[in-house]
């Protein structure tokens, strides 16, 4: 039994989360306080990992990332990183699939806080960033954390994607969705029943602590 | 609402009927033999006015799918070994025979490149299809063995599901160099990118087909599909592509 594929999901995932955690507040300061008449706009290309089948994400982001693409020769040129087939290629890959993840849970949350807090702040001289930071987040904490948990939830389960500009290669690439799928088509059911029965239950957990915390929380206001 | 049942019903139902009057054949075919298939199914649904599906995928995933009930009249392998565990497990209606014999091709982005040892060497990525499911992996990494430069290229190798996904980086620039079926070197998206080299002293890979026994195609249009893979027609399009003739 080959422990690396879990190690490699659970880096990744983290990676991942990490990042687009520090991407995705930015992200929503500006689709929240500069959107105004472009905001269903910006939601949907937000959105559009959620609906677009993996192998189109899969097969723009080998275009991309190739030596010949211009993030892949960018990164070539100025920090010497190959993208396709590597590890910060599959984070890049990861960071735009889960973005609606991210993204998503934290602006409806946003958007139903009440205007007064803002407003408030505003009053009381504190900068939109402030605001943001200070006031309007630590009244969302719980949808931060579903934001964080799905998505790296969601990357632990990437799969199509991660097929197309992974490569397999052990250690860098082979993740745990796909070291089950390569487990599956080599017949040995043994090694792939554990893998994936793995994957279920790491699954099912989180599930089931992201809605024990919602329905804890809505408990509580009640 | 009844009403929508109804005509749901009855339009499953017009899908069964068209189904059950189809003569298609289902073939399933190692990824290398695609472009060489696509050139037969069109010369043989000319011919005979029915038609031919080929589901494409790496043979060890084939084999696979077949073994748990997959509904395919025909496999034809890039091997001899898959076709042979298919009739061992039941599921082959006779032994294996050898259709064609395959070549290992060698493949890099650089046309300057002299020798297969300058491309491997020059090379940052290389791409194999994966040994333990795809024929030309399996040979790939054998032919690697035999020269003593496995270990060598360990940190530059890519492993594709198949040829198919190995042609695809290929045709993306993805990677340097390649180890992929001769037969893409005769087709459109890849043929005339970069250098091709055959791999010199690489064992001939036997294709081996295998009727299946989950075929429910009428006996005669499966009889029709066998003659015509062998006739002269069928062989001269194999040649084409690079193939061998056993």
């Amino acid at each position: 039994m080959n422990w690396s594929p879990f190690w490699l999901s659970f880096k990744l995932a983290s990676v991942t989360t990490v990042l687009l955690f520090l991407l995705g507040i930015p992200l929503v300061y500006f689709i929240y306080f500069y959107g105004r008449s472009s905001k269903p706009l910006h939601k949907a290309v937000i959105s559009l990992p959620l609906v677009l089948p993996p192998t189109v994400l899969g097969y723009y982001l080998l275009l991309l990332l190739r030596p010949e693409g211009w993030l892949g020769q960018l990164s070539q040129q100025w920090l010497d990183i190959r993208l396709v087939f590597s590890f910060p290629g599959l984070v890049i890959g990861s960071i735009i699939f889960s973005l609606p993840f991210m993204v998503n849970p934290i602006l409806s949350a946003l958007e139903n806080l009440p205007d007064t807090y803002r407003e408030a702040a505003y009053t009381l001289g504190k900068s939109r960033w402030n605001t943001l930071i200070h006031v309007l987040l630590p009244n969302i904490k719980a949808s931060l954390w579903v934001g964080g948990v799905m998505t790296f939830a969601h990357t632990i389960g990437e799969f199509g994607v991660v097929l197309m500009i992974g490569g397999s290669i052990p250690e860098q690439t082979r993740v745990a969705s796909i070291a089950i799928y390569n487990e599956v088509e080599m017949l040995n059911y043994a090694d792939a029943n554990v893998y994936a029965a793995i994957l279920l239950l790491f699954s099912f957990i989180v599930l089931i602590l992201v809605y024990l915390y919602q329905h804890q929380r809505t408990q509580g206001i009640i | 609402m009844a009403r929508i049942v109804l005509l749901f019903l009855l339009l499953i139902s017009s899908v069964n009927l068209v189904r059950a009057q189809d003569e298609n054949l289902n073939i399933a075919i190692a990824a290398n033999l695609l472009p060489a298939m696509s050139q037969i199914e069109a010369l043989y649904e000319e011919k005979f006015q029915s038609s031919l599906t080929l589901i494409v995928a790496s043979s060890g995933k084939l084999t696979a799918q077949i073994i748990n009930g997959a509904p395919y009249d025909v496999f034809i392998s890039a091997d001899m070994k898959y076709p042979a565990k298919v009739y061992s497990a039941g599921n082959g209606q006779q032994t294996p025979d050898v259709l064609i014999q395959g070549k290992l091709a060698f493949w890099t982005k650089e046309p300057s490149v002299h020798s297969i040892e300058e491309g491997l060497q020059q090379a940052k990525t290389i791409a194999i299809a994966q040994p333990e499911l795809a024929p030309y992996g399996y040979q790939t990494q054998q032919w690697l063995q035999a020269q003593g430069w496995w270990e060598q290229v360990q940190s530059k190798l890519v492993y594709a599901e198949n040829v198919s996904q190995v042609n695809q980086y290929i045709a993306t620039g993805a990677v340097d160099a390649a180890f992929t079926a001769n037969s893409a070197q005769y087709t459109e998206a890849v043929g005339r990118k970069g250098k091709w080299k055959t791999v010199p002293e690489a064992t001939l890979l036997p294709h081996g087909m295998v009727l299946l026994q989950n075929s429910e195609a009428p006996e005669y249009t499966v009889n029709q599909f066998l003659e015509f893979i062998i006739s002269p027609v069928a062989q001269k399009v194999f040649q084409d592509f690079g193939y061998a003739l056993p």
